[in-house]
């Protein structure tokens, strides 16, 4: 990528993405690690997100490859290229920020233009590069205005076009979106990905909302504690989480923990819940500790009286019904409540107090380890 | 007595209160505005008559128009010394993050709030060695030790209401820590730098123990003049030199003050359209 002659390639031309390779990349902070030594390989025109909540060193990750923290060990290699002691403003990478950055004494166009300005690219093309990326980004009317006139979404796309109208072939975010309300988060997504299509660039995206991570992304690192607990396609992580931590960050998941199991014929495992439950999975459960993992929408209200599968009866303590699906809290033993979730059909709504009865079967009971 | 008398009669004494708080510390320097229009040729309170012989004295005075010229002369380098030393402090201290932050930042501001005597008599002994006593150089050095606070703090201020991240996106974007300065830290701490500059100078301009020591004849700024006048005749060119630098010192704090409004005002008008 830094072959490539500064001031990027001709109007019109689109960039390559970079593969990144992460290589025992750790950073410590005296006796803290914020994060473990991390080895992920991101492929060329990839859209890959790191997920994790506040602390998991998600930004640690991306700051060490942005080059504002600089790592205590391992390598960053950017097509192959090791990033690691290459000052950020040599990395010819692209950077949006969660509060945008926009620099508030510059026009849109000067925003624009800094980073041609930087790279000491003529006027003449600076100023058809501008025009195109403006026009890339729909804000063609808006280049003479300062960013305190525009709007949450509009300063996004500013910020997009301005990190990546130098073609990087690398493209870094921090939280893009969280500033914005949810709609415009929604539109702004598709925006997003539609945007990386266009430039072919590769983009690392850092975000706490999973909903977003699974909608724009190819695969998905989620982290937890400075460590990479698991990397996937959105699914794969849905479907197959690897530990307790991934299936309850990952959507929502009835989690019961284990206090006995046995192996059952037909290749299934008998499990009696900490509270008196007897639940059956598919398959043989994981070494040490684990838990059972249910979502939701797996979860079946049936009105028979059937003895196949998982079968629990319980009272509704709470439903709402919100954009085609009635969420239920059912109560099956004083101390657990299952969540189900019932998407659309034209089934009555329970009432609160309701006795009702749930299955699911047992290829959808999940025996996923605790550690 | 009703609600509403009762919060008018706080009103009335709040007023009252502020206004007298404000004649106290106002009052005081224009006393000497009338007696700079004095018919009498002495410094006495009240004047037994008007007049403006003290100004056209004063104009044609060469001793305050030196002094004057030497004030300026003085003042300007300060400003601009205070303002290159102030910057990089504040910009090492609150960007930089250093170990001991704190405490550097006490040490920062210490001279401006130590005796400015004791810095005389230090600064004078080894000024003394070098030769440099009644020297631009000498009284220059000890203005910008002391007015060098004034613009750390000020540009502290700005610095600290300004995101870090910009200096970030500045550096992604191709920019060398110089340049992220320069284009895009500069323009936004301006206010602070500009206003510390007017502080500086406006020190160095009132400024007068130092100006005692580190000052001769060839180099005799205003305020020292003013004080040498004081001490051989009391004559009312005095206060009309005196009214002249109060008003010259309101035009730099209207100055300061309308810079700071204007910065304001386009805050809000961003936020209006935002």
């Amino acid at each position: 990528m830094l072959e490539r002659p500064s001031g990027a390639s001709a109007a019109g031309a689109i960039s390559r993405g970079a593969q990144v390779v992460y290589d025992g990349v750790s950073k410590r902070y005296g006796a803290v690690q914020a994060l473990a030594p991390t080895s992920l390989e991101v492929s060329a025109g990839e859209f890959f997100s790191i997920i994790g909540p506040s602390g998991s060193g998600k930004t640690t990750l991306l700051g060490v490859t942005a080059g504002f923290i600089p790592p205590s060990d391992g390598r960053i290699l950017v097509d192959g290229r090791d990033l690691v002691g290459v000052p950020p403003f040599q990395r010819n990478l692209g950077m949006v920020f969660q509060q945008y950055s926009l620099f508030p004494h510059m026009t849109v166009a000067q925003n624009i233009g800094f980073p041609l300005r930087m790279r000491k690219v003529p006027n003449a093309e600076a100023t058809a590069q501008i025009k195109r990326i403006l026009d890339v980004v729909r804000l063609s009317g808006m280049a003479e205005r300062y960013p305190a006139q525009l709007s949450g979404g509009q300063q996004q796309r500013v910020a997009l076009a301005r990190a990546a109208v130098y073609n990087p072939s690398l493209l870094l975010m921090d939280e893009p979106l969280s500033a914005l309300d949810k709609n415009l988060r929604e539109e702004m997504q598709r925006e997003i990905k539609a945007f990386q299509q266009v430039l072919g660039a590769t983009v690392i995206y850092v975000t706490h909302d999973q909903h977003e991570a699974s909608a724009m992304s190819h695969r998905i690192a989620i982290m937890n504690g400075g460590h990479v607990v698991q990397v996937g396609r959105p699914r794969d992580l849905y479907d197959r989480p690897r530990n307790r931590f991934v299936a309850s960050f990952l959507g929502e998941a009835n989690l019961f923990d284990v206090a006995r199991h046995a192996a059952a014929p037909g290749g299934e495992t008998t499990i009696e819940t900490s509270d008196g439950l007897v639940l059956r999975a598919v398959g043989t459960p994981p070494a040490g500790r684990f838990v059972i993992c249910v979502r939701p929408e797996k979860i079946r209200i049936t009105e028979d009286e059937g003895s196949s599968g998982n079968r629990l009866s319980g009272t509704v303590s709470d439903v709402v019904y919100s954009s085609g699906t009635a969420h239920y809290r059912v109560r099956v033993t004083p101390g657990t409540e299952i969540n189900q979730r019932t998407v659309g059909g034209s089934a009555r709504l329970f009432e609160i107090g309701e006795r009702i009865r749930l299955s699911w079967s047992p290829e959808d009971a999940q025996m996923v380890a605790t550690d | 007595m009703g609600w509403q008398a009762a919060m008018r009669v706080v009103g009335i004494t709040r007023g009252v209160f502020v206004s007298a708080a404000f004649l106290y510390l106002i009052l005081p320097t224009f006393v000497i505005v009338p007696l700079s229009f004095s018919s009498s040729l002495y410094l006495s309170f009240p004047p037994p008559g008007w007049s403006t012989r003290w100004y056209v004295a004063l104009w044609n005075s060469p001793l305050y128009g030196a002094a004057f010229l030497h004030s300026i002369l003085i003042g300007l380098p300060v400003a601009f010394l205070s303002v290159v030393l102030g910057t990089m402090l504040a910009l090492a201290l609150v960007r930089g993050q250093p170990w001991g932050r704190r405490g550097l930042s006490a040490l920062a501001i210490a001279p401006f709030l130590l005796p400015q005597i004791i810095l005389a008599i230090g600064l004078y002994s080894i000024l003394a060695k070098f030769g440099l006593t009644a020297s631009y150089a000498g009284v220059i050095l000890g203005h910008t030790i002391v007015a060098t606070p004034l613009v750390f703090i000020t540009v502290s201020a700005a610095l600290r209401s300004t995101d870090p991240t910009f200096e970030m996106a500045a550096m992604t974007l191709g920019a060398t820590g110089w340049k992220a300065f320069w284009f895009v830290t500069f323009p936004m701490i301006r206010l602070g730098v500009v206003t510390g500059g007017i502080f500086a100078f406006s020190f160095s301009f009132d400024e007068i123990i130092l100006a005692l020591f580190l000052t001769n004849t060839r180099t005799t700024t205003l305020p020292k003049q003013l004080y040498s006048e004081l001490r051989y005749n009391m004559s009312p060119t005095i206060a009309a030199a005196s009214t002249a630098v109060i008003a010259f010192s309101l035009l730099m704090l209207t100055a300061a003050t309308l810079a700071g409004r204007r910065a304001r005002r386009r805050a809000e008008a961003a936020e209006m359209t935002s």
